[in-house]
């Protein structure tokens, strides 16, 4: 493709002082969850359930990578890593983050993510439904580690539980 | 053939039996997991309850004990719910082992009253550490300085001589060492009185201190003495320094008391060479030889007249 119309830049969160000087830089979690399972329910439909996860781990990847480098920064240790994800998290209301359990021999880690923006409060579907963060995390820890993580959702409301549990392990592993 | 009036009076039985069963998972110490009366087998979903139940059991169990690496499987609220305090557990065991590592950045939030308990307690904690940290900097900083003239004291002179000159590179090239009295100093005191001695002290000190680089090591030796370590810097080199030190010296003008005074310094100068490795002791050893040497060269100087420099290899005073 020679030339695209949304490769993303940070231009596109754009001057929401300007543009929103009356509603503000805040919208309801509905509007978000709105967003995203309409545009996953088109996904699926034109693509099948597999592909559509698939792009929606990409763009989460995209979008933790992002994140990771504009709102945590470089980190020189792991702890103090996590701790600027936490804080990054926290502060932008997208979840809280706790460190499960670490083997940092093997590079594996579990976390969890407790009041996720994309399921918590959701009922039980039989199935995980944060691909999105599955990405966003990844993206996260290729930032701070430079190499490439596989997450999987193990834990999620939409499994019956009330935590989202994520199991982080090195690319060439799994 | 089936008992029909069996069959009923199981029918009736089965609301209490089943309540017993769950009684029995939840209350009794006594409960093994796998019993299950006869009558509940067969039922739908009572395999899943019992499952369900033995979870919950032993998630609590473990919780209650301390050990937060039991795996539960299973979900639900009442699991869920125990599984995120489990999960907020050892979030928190991560934490405390983070600020054992002196991370005193971690805070606890959503925890409630805990939340609050904890994070004062880290903050308290680093606090605290900062505060001994900067004592015992400034401690370590004064039992290691004369109070008088801020210099180092003969006792971390020493140290710092043989951690400077104990290892390889630089310390093995010859350093000089320099001995400085300020001439006629009892008659200052005498004189003018102690106050303006201390005056005449600190403002040598500074004077000497800003003619020599910054790796050189000035310490006030005792009363009105100095000596001072030219790393790497050989004989004929410290020579120089030290002629510029005895000129520093004499165009001092301090000010005490309402008077001007002006004063001289007399300066020995010896060469210190450690070649290597040395033990400690060995480099004490070359050191104690090389400031004798210097104090030699000094007393020389105060018989040639004082108000100059005389170096080891050299017996005559230096121009």
């Amino acid at each position: 493709m020679n030339s695209r119309f949304y490769r993303f830049s940070w231009d596109f969160i754009g001057d929401i002082e300007d543009g929103r000087p009356n509603l503000g830089n805040s919208t309801s979690i509905v509007v978000y969850r709105l967003f995203q399972y309409t545009l996953r329910d088109v996904l699926e439909a034109r693509y099948g359930t597999e592909e559509a996860d698939r792009i929606f781990y990409e763009a989460g990847f995209l979008a933790g990578k992002n994140f990771c480098e504009r709102f945590v920064g470089r980190r020189e240790s792991f702890n103090d890593f996590v701790d600027g994800v936490q804080r990054a998290l926290l502060d932008l209301k997208i979840g809280l983050l706790r460190m499960e359990s670490e083997d940092r021999e093997n590079a594996r880690f579990t976390l969890t993510m407790a009041e996720d923006l994309d399921c918590s409060g959701l009922p039980d579907m039989g199935h995980a439904v944060c691909t999105y963060d599955e990405g966003f995390i990844a993206g996260m820890f290729k930032v701070f580690a430079g190499r490439d993580f596989d997450v999987k959702e193990i834990d999620c409301w939409s499994t019956g539980d009330r935590t989202c549990r994520f199991e982080v392990k090195p690319k060439s592993a799994s | 053939m089936c008992n029909p009036s069996a069959q009923l009076s199981s029918a009736a039985d089965l609301p209490q039996e089943l309540l017993g069963f769950v009684m029995n998972v939840l209350v009794q110490n006594s409960a093994r997991e796998g019993d299950m009366p006869e009558s509940l087998r067969g039922l739908k979903g009572i395999e899943e309850l019992h499952a369900l139940l033995w979870d919950i059991r032993h998630l609590t169990y473990a919780l209650g004990k301390g050990d937060l690496k039991y795996v539960c499987k299973g979900k639900g609220y009442v699991i869920g719910a125990l599984k995120t305090l489990q999960s907020n557990l050892c979030h928190l065991t991560w934490q405390a082992q983070c600020i054992a590592k002196g991370e005193y950045q971690h805070r606890v939030s959503f925890m409630g009253d805990f939340s609050t308990a904890f994070n004062q307690m880290v903050a308290e904690l680093d606090k605290n550490v900062a505060e001994l940290m900067r004592l015992s900097q400034k401690y370590k900083r004064l039992s290691s300085r004369d109070s008088l003239t801020g210099m180092y004291n003969r006792r971390a002179f020493q140290n710092l001589v043989v951690d400077a000159l104990g290892g390889g590179g630089q310390s093995e090239l010859p350093s000089t060492i320099i001995m400085a009295d300020i001439d006629h100093f009892k008659k200052v005191n005498d004189t003018y009185g102690h106050a303006c001695g201390d005056v005449v002290l600190r403002a040598f000190a500074q004077k000497m201190s800003s003619l020599l680089r910054s790796h050189d090591l000035l310490c006030r030796y005792g009363g009105e003495e100095f000596v001072i370590l030219l790393p790497g810097a050989a004989l004929e080199v410290g020579a120089v320094v030290a002629q510029r030190l005895c000129r520093g010296a004499q165009g001092m003008t301090l000010h005490c008391e309402g008077l001007d005074l002006r004063i001289t310094a007399s300066f020995g100068v010896s060469s210190l060479a450690v070649p290597q490795p040395q033990s400690r002791k060995e480099v004490m050893e070359a050191l104690d030889s090389a400031v004798k040497r210097a104090d030699d060269c000094l007393y020389q100087a105060k018989n040639a007249g004082r108000n100059t420099v005389v170096c080891e290899d050299v017996n005559a005073p230096a121009a």
